[in-house]
């Protein structure tokens, strides 16, 4: 591998037990506990508040867990730096409101840390990003700037961005809710392909027609813990639990 | 069907309509336009028709005439430019102002924008000025930094209290917004310790108390000592003014690079600064605009600067009723440099606003 980097091939992808995060003294996380293999697509739902967010940003560390542990590919996220690093180039992450670099047109997006974090030659860096724009099917605005861009051309930018690292798992934190509605489908068809094609996912989203076509499992969280997590066809028509089932008939109910 | 824009109304029409829709606006328009055409007239009476251009007349032929004597000029130039520098040796001192201009203005161009030519270039630039001005060397006598003056002395202490400055500012704003309190506490408290003393008492600071508190070894020559206090003074205010194009920078930005997988400097280095200094820049350039006109301060610590000789142009003996004219020489120089800077930056503006279409 490139990276020359030491996380293993084998085991899960992404085991966190007991995790714990306070913003002060609120506990935004209580003692959750999830494991996901290679592969494996997750989606999180659950109210606003929920900690759903706050979960996938301790994945990379944008957040500090303040109890527990999580372990990335096999290497344990703690203050070692390196560990930091590693897992970082290896998970690919995007957000609600796509931040894209705005003063880089495109192609410098994508190009950027291929080259700066990965040391990939200029050519590789352009070739590849060339073809994760075109996997995003917006090839021929490479050279613009993204604020040139509709809201769902800048969110395919950021997946390709993000792809161009060529990482092992992709978090996305609510990666549709700033959309407009006439774009949702055409950012939401790109990750279904990428599912298709094997991708490690962690989704935090409320699109419920994705999780049901996507997810090998829906998580849902409420209060800063996980109150269920269960396959798609499960959750949604045979929950036992009150909270989901108050959940999913706002979600779903008009 | 084609739609056509209705067309625009024609300058004379357009002309009407703003300036003499009205009787009354009619009468207070040409009252304007007879004041500016008078004031006008007179001004270019004095400084073209009725001046005196030639120094063949000496002073007698300027105080004869009605007009402007730039003859003041022509006999004086050479103190205005190069203060008191050996008369022999000016031209050194004119060829370092042409090796700072050159330097400036390269170091202005986009494509020299990479640090290896940035280094080259101000690396090169200064050293030329600085062979030049000082001598020593390459069979160029020697001149102390005390009989340094003029134009040239103006633009070397005002470049690199800017080349010295600018990067303290980063450096300053940066350690400001460190996550550890004693940092961005201590950082604070010097750039408003250097915000709240007045320019004048850090240069007296600077070139007349430190030598009593340094050792021999460090003090330096007093100029370059007054550099550092001006530098210092610039750093205070840049600081802030980077600091407040930081903030300006969205935090998802940071978020972002983050989970790209870069390290600090190199988020600094490719999202943060480059962001903040766009933000930045209207303030910036009136920063720089400011510090190039406080050069003129280092006169109290006992420099000529182009102001200072400028005094000494027509203080001495015969043409001492020229000051008008010697002022209007420089205050015509200030203006070519700060409004070159001005339109540098509406340029730079205008670069940069591409990508936020």
């Amino acid at each position: 591998m490139i990276s020359g980097n030491s996380t293993q091939t084998a085991g899960p992808a992404l085991r966190i037990e007991n995790l714990d995060k306070y913003y002060g003294t609120f506990r935004a996380l209580r003692s959750v506990n999830l494991s996901v293999e290679r592969g494996e697509k997750i989606v999180v739902c659950g109210p606003s508040g929920s900690g759903k967010s706050t979960m996938i940003r301790c994945i990379n560390r944008l957040e500090q867990h303040n109890a527990g542990r999580i372990t990335v590919l096999g290497t344990e996220l703690n203050d070692d730096v390196g560990n930091i690093d590693e897992i970082r180039r290896e998970v690919g992450m995007v957000f609600q409101h796509f931040n894209l670099f705005p003063h880089m047109t495109v192609l410098e997006n994508c190009m950027l840390s291929p080259m700066i974090v990965r040391r990939k030659p200029r050519a590789d860096a352009e070739a590849t990003a060339r073809r994760y724009l075109e996997k995003v099917r917006i090839p021929e605005q490479a050279m613009k700037f993204p604020g040139q861009l509709s809201g769902g051309q800048q969110q395919r930018v950021a997946i390709a961005r993000a792809l161009c690292m060529q990482p092992q798992i992709m978090l996305f934190d609510e990666p549709t809710s700033a959309l407009d509605p006439e774009m949702i489908s055409e950012v939401l068809d790109v990750m279904v392909t990428l599912a298709s094609e094997g991708m490690t996912m962690i989704c935090v989203t409320h699109e419920m027609g994705f999780a049901r076509r996507v997810a090998d499992r829906v998580v849902f969280m409420d209060g800063g813990e996980i109150v269920e997590e269960a396959p798609p066809e499960e959750f949604f028509t045979a929950s036992r639990n009150e909270r989901t089932r108050q959940f999913l008939s706002q979600v779903l109910g008009h | 069907m084609e739609i056509v824009a209705p067309p625009a109304p024609g300058k004379l029409k357009d002309l009407r309509r703003r300036f003499f829709a009205t009787p009354l606006q009619a009468v207070m328009s040409l009252i304007s336009l007879a004041i500016m055409a008078f004031i006008v007239w007179k001004l270019l009476n004095w400084a073209v028709f009725s001046a005196v251009f030639t120094t063949s007349g000496g002073p007698e032929a300027c105080q004869a005439a009605a007009g402007a004597c730039w003859s003041v000029i022509a006999a004086r130039w050479r103190i205005i430019f190069f203060g008191l520098y050996p008369y022999e040796e000016q031209w050194r001192s004119a060829l370092a102002c042409v090796a700072v201009v050159v330097m400036t203005v390269l170091s202005c161009i986009p494509a020299f924008w990479t640090g290896r030519r940035i280094a080259l270039v101000w690396g090169v630039g200064t050293t030329v000025f600085y062979v030049l001005m000082k001598g020593g060397v390459l069979g160029l006598p020697f001149v102390g930094e005390e009989a340094w003056g003029g134009l040239a002395l103006t633009l070397f202490i005002f470049v690199t209290t800017c080349l010295i400055g600018f990067p303290l500012a980063i450096c300053l704003a940066l350690l400001r917004r460190s996550e550890l309190p004693w940092i961005s506490r201590t950082t604070g408290l010097i750039i408003d310790g250097v915000r709240s003393l007045p320019l004048i008492s850090i240069l007296f600071t600077f070139a007349i108390v430190l030598p009593f508190a340094l050792p021999q070894w460090l003090q330096g020559d007093k100029l370059y000592r007054v550099i550092l206090g001006s530098a210092l003074f610039f750093s205070a205010y840049q600081a802030e003014i980077v600091r407040g194009g930081m903030q300006g920078v969205a935090k998802g930005q940071e978020e972002a690079a983050m989970a790209l997988g870069m390290r600090y400097w190199q988020r600094i280095g490719r999202i943060l600064l480059p962001q903040a200094m766009r933000n930045a820049l209207p303030a910036t350039i009136n920063q720089f605009v400011i510090s190039f006109k406080e050069t003129s301060l280092v006169v109290i610590v006992g420099f000529f600067e182009i102001l200072a000789s400028g005094n000494a142009a027509h203080g001495t003996g015969e043409w001492r009723f020229a000051y008008v004219e010697v002022y209007a020489f420089i205050a015509f120089i200030y203006f070519v440099f700060v409004f070159s800077l001005s339109r540098y930056g509406a340029f730079l503006e205008r670069r940069m606003s591409v990508s936020e279409r």
